[in-house]
């Protein structure tokens, strides 16, 4: 009974993690966008360096890919932009958006096979997603 | 003027302002219809995903520059049936009449857990020498509320926002309410799921991208003219098969 019951909490906190996994680091792909997209309403990151801003904690990594960074927020993020070289790399989250997430970088230069410096971020709020106290 | 006279004007009065705008005579009570519209199309940009689909990324915004807000009610009697969809109109007097619409709601289909009109906004691509349809965006449902201030000089236009986005609901409500204030607008963000329109296979070109509010005229409002706005752009197809977008020109907008 005891095993069963022990085996019984293990599958529920494995789902449960299981779920929390997904809300907070949910790694996409990111689109390449050409230019230098508008930061609009967001969170404009610069320069990039360690530290928190807002709601968002970053730590940059010297790897030898190029230049990549990892955040966790205390609010959830839905969309960064990571500008670098004449481009941009934008990762975008499902919805309701994500708390952490790893490896983030710019777009590729062609000429060496690494990441772009680090020019600047934007985190941004699709303002789609209705934040739990909403009144209405 | 006796006394008597006043009160009893002032009853019909009060009388005529209590009575539903569909009732009360022409000239007391006005309907304060909305006018749905367009503001500019904005980050209009070319996104390439890692499996080499090309998009046509852009922001948009519907916006009401009417008299009155819209605003739609929407009702099930469980939540295994499908919604009924109302127009809510309002009077100068404050009261409010529902008018049964053939608008459907569907759930999700971009990442947010909540209810969205289908078709309450179009997005196509064009060419421009022929208007040819070329594209249409991968987004068909919307859940609307005020996002953005747009103009608030208009009468009527509240300072703050009023429509919020838990009027969208979510899968179990049985009631749903979302609205758009005089002088505010409801954005739609370039980075937002779907809000793209895929051009991998696109040749290069002049096109027109065309973005029209309520396009099958399903809602009452003032004007029905004036609820598209455009972009012109040239697609550039590059030796190496990358493309370069560039603007040409706006259309016109609320």
């Amino acid at each position: 009974m005891k095993k069963r019951m022990a085996r019984l909490v293990a599958l529920v906190a494995g789902a449960a993690l299981a779920v929390v996994g997904v809300a907070t680091a949910a790694h996409v792909e990111p689109l390449f966008v050409a230019g230098n997209p508008s930061c609009g309403d967001g969170l404009l990151i610069q320069p990039v360096a360690s530290g928190t801003y807002g709601d968002i904690t970053i730590t940059v990594n010297d790897t030898a890919q190029g230049p990549t960074f990892d955040f966790t927020s205390t609010s959830l993020v839905e969309s960064i932009i990571v500008k670098g070289g004449p481009n941009a790399n934008v990762y975008t989250y499902v919805a309701p958006g994500v708390s952490s997430d790893t490896g983030l970088h710019s777009p590729l230069n062609a000429k060496n096979g690494k990441f772009y410096g680090l020019s600047h971020l934007c985190v941004t709020d699709d303002k789609k997603s209705p934040p739990p106290t909403d009144p209405k | 003027m006796s006394l008597r006279f006043i009160l009893t004007a002032a009853v019909a009065a009060l009388a005529v302002a209590a009575v539903p705008m569909v009732a009360a005579p022409a000239g007391l009570v006005a309907q304060t219809s909305p006018d749905l519209g367009m503001a500019p199309l904005t980050d209009v940009y070319l996104a390439t995903t890692t499996e080499g689909q090309k998009q046509l990324r852009f922001s948009a915004m519907i916006v009401n520059v009417g008299a009155g807000a819209f605003e739609l009610a929407a009702a099930r009697p469980d939540s295994s049936s499908a919604f009924s969809v109302s127009q809510r109109i309002f009077s100068s007097d404050g009261s409010s009449t529902l008018v049964p619409t053939p608008a459907s709601l569907v759930l999700g289909g971009d990442g947010h857990n909540h209810w969205h009109v289908k078709d309450l906004e179009r997005y196509e691509l064009r060419r421009l020498d022929n208007g040819v349809k070329v594209g249409t965006s991968a987004k068909s449902g919307f859940c609307f509320f005020d996002t953005d201030a747009y103009r608030t000089s208009l009468p009527g236009a509240p300072s703050a926002a009023v429509y919020r986005g838990a009027g969208c609901g979510d899968a179990s409500s049985l009631n749903v309410n979302m609205g758009v204030s005089v002088g505010w607008g409801d954005e739609y963000g370039w980075t937002l799921p779907d809000q793209y329109i895929d051009v991998t296979n696109l040749a290069g070109g002049k096109y027109r991208l065309y973005a029209e509010a309520d396009p099958f005229g399903w809602f009452t409002e003032s004007a029905e003219g004036n609820n598209f706005t455009w972009v012109d752009l040239a697609l550039t197809i590059q030796k190496r098969g990358t493309t370069k977008i560039r603007i040409l020109g706006y259309g016109p907008s609320a």
